[in-house]
This record gives C-alpha cells, structure tokens and sequence, in this order.
C-alpha cells in the first residue's frame, strides 16, 4: 500500500474520487457539458490538488502536530484550499479569459470541492509521506480529470439524442453517472491493491 | 424502363433493422438449443421470460409516451434473449424480468431507444441483477475447454451462453452480411488471444462462449461502439487489453467480458471524437 504504483492505481482507478468514492461531484455534474470547460476544471482543480496535498503536508506536520493543534486540522485545510483557490482564480483570470467565463460560478467552487479536501484528509488519515502524499493528490487530479473528459465525451454525444423530456438535462446526467459508476466499481474492484 | 423520381437516399436493400436485428436473433438461437439440451428445459422458461418481460417493458414505455409501437423491430426480443443468455441456469424466475426490465426501461428507453444507446442494455441488465442480488447471480462452474469436444459442447459451463463456443460461429454470418464490421471483432479476439498468450494464461479458460458472444454480438453492437474506422481499431484494442487484465485478476473471463465492454462503452465517445477524420487544409482556430 506504501509504494507509487499502488498509490497510482489507488487514486486513479479503484478509489477515484468522482465515480467510487462521489467526491466532487457537485463541478462533475456542472461543468462536464463540454470538453474545453471540463478539461480547463480539470487542470485547475489537479493544480489545486497538488498544492493543497504539499501545503496540507507541511501545516500538519510542522505545525499542528508538534504544537498538539491537530482539532485544527480541518479548519485549516480548508483555510489553505480556499487560500490556493484564489490564486487559480487570479492566474486563469489574468491568462484565459473565456476560460475563466465559461467556468463561472464553479471556479470560486473549488474552495467547497470535497474531492479536494478529501484528498488531504485522506492523506492525513493514511499516514502518508510528503512524496507520497503530492502523488496522491497528483493521481487524484489524474483520476478526475480522466473521468472528466469521459463524461463530456458522452454528455456531447448524449445532447443529439432524442431523450424523453422527463429526463432530460441533469437527470439524465445522474442517469450517465449511474451506469459509470456501475461499469468503474465493477471492473476496478477486481484489482487487489 | 421505368424510371421513378424519389428523395434520397437513393440505394436500395432489403437490410432494414428490422432483419439485421432478426438475423442476430437467429444467430444466437442455436445457442439457445444447446443450452437447453444441456440445462434442461427450464432454461427455455429463463429465456422465454426474459424475452416478454422485455417486449413488455417496450411496448409500455411506447404506450405511455405515445410513440409508435417498434416491438416488431426485433431489438427488444434480443436484449431479452441476450441477458437470458447471460443468466446462469439456477435463477429465479423474477430475476430476468427485473433484468429486463432494467435494461429496456432505464438503460435504453431513458436514452432515446433505438440506436441511442450509450452501453448495451442487456449487459448493463446483467451488470445491475449481480450487484444487486450476488448470491443468487452466483455461478456453480466456470467452463474450462479441456478437450477439444468442448468447443462443440461444453458441459461445465456456469451460464446458458458458455455451453458452445462453436454455436456462435454464425457470428461470421453477420460479418459476411456486413451487419457487423469486421474491425472490431478481429481486433478485439486478436489482441485478447496474443496477450493471453504473452502473460501465459491458459487459453482454454480464455476462450469461452462468453467471448464469442461478447466479440460477434456486443462489442460489435453499431450503436455503443465508436462510428469512425480508426476508432474502431482502438476500440478492439481496448477491449482485449482490459479483458486480459479483468481476467488475469479474476480468473473469470467470462465476466471480464461483460464488464470490460461494460466500460468500453463508457469510454467509446471519447474515442470516436478523437479520431473523427480532420479536414484537409483547416484553417486553425
């Protein structure tokens, strides 16, 4: 359980945030319409998964641990998520204007993203080391972003098809959720890790 | 001569959906009789269920949202003969109506119905009915080809569709009638058997009825697999690679059909939109 590759395989497929562990989704159903927004999310929130895993890592173990402050720890990780979300906001903002528009209200929404702080929760509760848990936050980001492009791929396709009006919209994408969910915790769960 | 002046499409063949979709029926009766002779003939109840229950469940939803009734097109008759198939022989009655069910109702109709579909129905019926009631989904064997008879018949197998790989050999029919392009198929068996090799796994486990099933009829299914040549390469590709994982962690190759086109499904627009033919001389956005 300790090395890269199991961390890798963890993070990526058997415990993917979106789809086995439904981290995250409140951005999965909202921006997964189209694969330029999905993949712009994508890219921010691994960004903000690896800082937030490498800050997370050192607030923890260099200051709430040796100064017995660890009731603190969620208060301050999201401190630190909302801190880091910002700063994507302004780094996108500045360089990719439609980009930052087509995201809209999901790029502030980052800050409340469970798979972020279940990232660094997670790394906390598993003990992990400093590498070990930026690789972690790293495949996490991976996983999402894989899923991600998935479901857009399917949501533009799915925007074609004559669907019963009673479904249609984000219905139907719980629908489409469903049934990946089903096809990743069936095939994945074989894997040992 | 008799000239007619009509609106395209001007090609005219007597291939409607309708005889594609009853060509694959009779392509997997033969199967059918097998199983039966094997099982018994409470086998033919599982199937003859699984096949109202899915006429049934078409002709309601069509009913109530007052579309026309496509009963006739064959296409709910072979979901339902298509996750009978799949059941092993030991399951109660109701279990292929919930299947069914399922399948038509959530899977196909709450997609658009006919070639719409994003997975296969009857596969995401059979993948439902396990997670949801694993112990009677529970199979008592898993066939193993020891000999050579067993490709005609083999007797230990744990579901109606792995009594004889041999039975499906009507799936080259459906090759030749161009109802199924051979890309697919052939790279799908193709990469499955040489990386089975490479890993040294033993192919009489490999090759079952469930992989000829799975290589004729449902990953070559048009509307869940991938429109562009390219992409139905990959497609084939995929498959077999994630078979022979699914399979080398199991032992199971039976399931790791069913849940490896499961997946492929999930993943094939992604692979049809990255391979559409770009346009020659585009102008870069």
């Amino acid at each position: 359980m300790d090395n890269l590759f199991a961390i890798a395989i963890n993070g990526i497929f058997v415990k993917n945030f979106l789809l086995v562990q439904f981290l995250g989704l409140c951005s999965f159903l909202g921006v997964s319409k189209e694969t330029k927004s999905a993949a712009g999310m994508s890219a921010a929130v691994m960004f903000v998964m690896i800082l937030a895993s490498t800050a997370a890592f050192l607030i923890f173990t260099y200051l709430l641990q040796p100064l017995g402050l660890t009731f603190l720890t969620t208060i301050s990780f999201i401190i630190i998520i909302a801190a880091l979300v910002q700063l994507v906001e302004f780094i996108i903002r500045k360089h990719s204007p439609p980009l930052y528009r087509s995201l809209g209200i999901y790029l502030p929404l980052i800050t409340t993203n469970c798979a972020i702080l279940g990232v660094v929760v997670l790394n906390v509760r598993l003990e992990y080391g400093f590498l070990q848990s930026v690789f972690y936050g790293f495949t996490a980001g991976i996983g999402y972003t894989m899923v991600m492009l998935l479901m857009s791929a399917i949501r533009e396709r799915v925007n074609v098809l004559d669907v019963p009006a009673s479904v249609q919209g984000l219905p139907h994408a719980f629908f489409i959720t469903t049934l990946l969910s089903m096809a990743f915790v069936n095939f994945f769960g074989v894997i040992p890790t | 001569m008799k000239l007619a002046v009509s609106v395209p499409p001007h090609i005219k063949l007597d291939d409607t959906i309708a005889s594609i979709n009853w060509t694959k029926i009779a392509v997997l009766i033969p199967v059918c009789m097998v199983s039966i002779y094997v099982f018994g003939i409470d086998v033919l109840s599982i199937l003859l269920i699984s096949v109202f229950s899915a006429l049934i469940t078409e002709a309601a939803i069509q009913k109530l949202q007052n579309q026309e009734l496509t009963i006739k097109d064959g296409d709910a008759v072979l979901i339902g003969l298509i996750l009978g198939l799949l059941l092993p022989p030991t399951v109660p009655l109701w279990i292929p109506v919930m299947g069914a069910f399922f399948a038509v109702a959530l899977v196909k109709h709450a997609f658009g119905g006919l070639g719409s579909t994003l997975f296969n129905p009857a596969i995401a019926g059979l993948v439902f009915l396990n997670m949801s009631w694993t112990v009677l989904m529970g199979v008592d064997s898993v066939p193993h080809l020891g000999q050579y008879s067993d490709i005609m018949l083999e007797l230990g197998a744990g579901r109606l569709i792995e009594v004889s790989p041999f039975a499906l050999i009507g799936g080259l029919y459906l090759i030749h009638k161009k109802y199924i392009e051979w890309r697919i198929p052939l790279t799908y068996l193709l990469t499955t058997i040489v990386l089975a090799v490479l890993i040294g796994e033993d192919l009489s486990y490999v090759f079952t009825g469930m992989l000829m099933l799975g290589v004729f009829i449902l990953a070559a299914d048009p509307a869940t697999s991938p429109i562009t040549k390219n992409g139905r390469i990959i497609y084939g590709i995929f498959c077999g690679i994630l078979t022979v994982l699914y399979g080398y962690f199991s032992y199971n190759y039976g399931l790791a059909v069913i849940f490896t086109i499961f997946f492929a499904n999930a993943v094939s627009p992604f692979i049809e939109k990255n391979t559409y033919p770009k346009p020659v001389d585009e102008v870069m956005a």
